[in-house]
């Protein structure tokens, strides 16, 4: 699909993600941008960042909630204290699992953006759309971010067992790895230093039109999508704070 | 500290200006001065990686950056790319992933994608390190053709980069130097290095208890090569050839496709670490990529490095040049020093077979002279050297046997 398509999606999912909607309708739009994930092959890399940092932040919101909601429908309790009590109630993790839906709904529309477009179709897109240039880098840097941190990250540990740090253990791998993070602050400080000035030279935040090496297809239905998502979620949106209220 | 002065009035337009001189010459000082001089003048110094932009998917749109904003169609764009592309040979790497090239190839797209700007005054920080000849070449050809004011450093420029300037600036460089006694250096486990039938990829990571090894496309295949202590196999080739993943291989951060890779009868990468370092240790190209210590001095504290004893540690900084800046930050040494650093943590290993990956880039005369008797210390105290070098003077002083990639 066209950048713009993706943008615009993971936009309009990004606004349904903050909407206090039903816990079905939570349903529904995480298993919506699930499908564009796997429609679009990046399943894989969804669901290691789902583990590493998504999953845990939303599972630790469900349980907080869950134990600690003031709820009426009390299912199990627990006091490990006398001045503290925790009971399991059915509106605590109705509660629970309304954030965490919106939680994990929320990362997966940052997923969309950074997993199904590239830093520079992101930037074709922005760019068409006459986003100031210093803003298109922000938002693209920002989005880059990660996988550059990786790319050091790897850069690093190659280095460790290039020097025959010790890895003969998990611990002695945790405590390599925490040897090697101040050198790899320091070399990204470095780094980007030389970058900046490089992105300087280039003219990245240079004004006006752009042309770009890369052409993307586009196409009628992608067109209306465009127009119709956004116009769909402004309308659940006024719906939600009843504009609409007596109309019918 | 001798210095250059670059005037306005010498960078005119169809100048070529070569400023020659060894470490701490004040070469890189006059560029930045030039630079933060003139607001019409394009810089190009610093490691080659760090000047790609990461914000490209393919080298054609890392090329293209600089010129978005100044052509009128997408056709004049491509037609742009596609020339400067031809003029440095890179033309086959359009498509590829600038985060995945060798050296050498990131080196020439650094290059491409700001000669294609036009700029006024270009200056270029030592732009033929780590660049094979036939790359060499086509650089000064567009440093011949360009049409503004160039101006670039070189530490040992050969004849051709001489003639490509209209004029050279000077300072001359130290050679000689005593010879030094090896008896402080000690000796080193003596092991041949066998390769039969070879296959290396740099995608080739060995597989671990959490992770498959995965299945990688070969770079090279059916390398064949017996190195008796005491040698030093000079491995040259063109840029992307998989030199330094051949030595990646050696050094055990691969494993090999396919084939057999020993050292001593062991394989590198089928062994723990500790044991790894006692077979081969790797002095990488990227040095600024290799320090982990905030410290000169701490970097002899590290992994293998321990190996040395205090003394053949003083010797080795000493006889590298390094010993009055121990307390030094790596990051804050001249590039030649860092190659330094890097060569003398890896040499204090004490590894079978030390290996070399250009460990001449940037390198003045008497640091080259250094580090052709640091490889002849190591072959007399045991070990083997394996070189890879774009390095024409290293290449013609070292004798050995050559193992050339295609």
């Amino acid at each position: 699909m066209h950048p713009r398509t993706w943008v615009v999606l993971s936009l309009c999912a990004l606004v349904l993600a903050l909407m206090p909607l039903s816990l079905a309708a939570r349903v529904v739009l995480l298993l919506a941008q699930l499908t564009l994930l796997v429609a679009a092959g990046r399943l894989r890399g969804f669901l290691l960042f789902v583990g590493v940092g998504l999953g845990p932040v939303a599972l630790m919101a469900f349980l907080v909630q869950a134990v600690s909601f003031s709820g009426q429908t009390v299912l199990a309790s627990w006091q490990p204290f006398a001045f503290m009590t925790f009971a399991v109630t059915v509106e605590g993790m109705t509660y629970g699992a309304h954030l965490a839906l919106q939680i994990l709904n929320f990362g997966t529309a940052c997923s969309l953006l950074t997993l199904l477009t590239t830093t520079a179709g992101l930037r074709y897109a922005l760019n068409s759309w006459k986003v100031p240039s210093r803003l298109v880098f922000l938002l693209v840097a920002s989005l880059n971010a990660p996988a550059q941190l990786i790319r050091y990250i790897r850069i690093e540990q190659e280095a460790a067992r290039a020097r025959g740090l010790d890895d003969s253990s998990w611990l002695a791998r945790l405590k390599g790895n925490l040897k090697i993070a101040s050198t790899l602050f320091t070399l990204i400080l470095l780094d980007h230093q030389v970058r900046g000035r490089a992105l300087d030279y280039r003219g990245i935040e240079l004004a006006g039109q752009r042309v770009f090496v890369r052409d993307y297809p586009d196409s009628g239905l992608q067109r209306v999508l465009r127009w119709a998502l956004p116009l769909c979620c402004l309308l659940v949106v006024l719906l939600h704070f009843g504009v609409f209220r007596g109309w019918f | 500290m001798a210095g250059f002065k670059l005037s306005d009035d010498a960078l005119k337009a169809g100048t070529r200006i070569l400023l020659v001189g060894g470490r701490s010459s004040g070469k890189t000082a006059a560029l930045n001065a030039v630079a933060e001089r003139r607001a019409d003048a394009v810089l190009v110094s610093g490691e080659a990686s760090a000047q790609l932009t990461a914000l490209a998917q393919t080298v054609a749109e890392e090329i293209s950056l600089g010129i978005e904003t100044d052509v009128p169609t997408r056709a004049d764009l491509l037609h742009a790319v596609e020339t400067t592309a031809e003029t440095f040979g890179i033309s086959h790497l359009l498509d590829a992933n600038p985060l995945t090239l060798s050296s050498g190839q990131t080196q020439l797209v650094v290059l491409a994608a700001n000669f294609i700007m036009n700029a006024p005054a270009l200056l270029l920080d030592e732009p033929l390190t780590g660049l094979d000849s036939s790359a060499r070449r086509r650089v000064l050809a567009a440093i011949a053709a360009y049409p503004g004011a160039v101006a670039w450093t070189s530490t040992r420029p050969a004849a051709e980069e001489k003639d490509a300037a209209t004029r050279v600036l000077e300072v001359e460089q130290v050679w000689g130097g005593e010879f030094v006694s090896g008896e402080l250096f000690g000796t080193v486990e003596p092991r041949s290095l066998e390769l039969d039938s070879l296959a290396i990829s740099p995608d080739s990571r060995p597989a671990r208890p959490w992770r498959r090894k995965a299945v990688a496309q070969a770079v090279q295949e059916n390398l064949n090569l017996h190195l008796e202590p005491g040698q030093v196999l000079r491995l040259v080739g063109p840029n992307g050839a998989g030199k330094t993943t051949l030595l990646k291989t050696i050094a055990g951060l691969l494993a090999p496709v396919s084939g057999r890779l020993t050292v001593g009868g062991v394989s590198p990468s089928a062994v723990p670490t500790e044991s790894r370092l006692e077979l081969a240790c790797l002095a990488p190209q990227n040095p600024s990529h290799h320090f982990l210590a905030s410290t000169v001095e701490g970097e002899f504290s590290l992994g293998a490095a321990r190996r040395s004893t205090d003394a053949q540690r003083d010797f080795l900084l000493e006889f590298l040049g390094l010993n009055l800046s121990l307390e030094t930050h790596p990051h804050d040494l001249v590039p030649v020093e860092m190659h330094l650093l890097a060569l003398a943590t890896a040499a204090a290993a004490r590894a079978s077979c030390l290996l070399l990956d250009e460990p001449t880039g940037r390198t003045d005369a008497r640091g080259l002279q250094r580090i052709i008797e640091l490889v002849r210390l190591y072959t007399q105290a045991g070990g083997s050297v394996v070189l890879a070098t774009h390095d024409g003077q290293l290449f013609d002083t070292l004798a050995g046997p050559v193992l050339e990639l295609s």
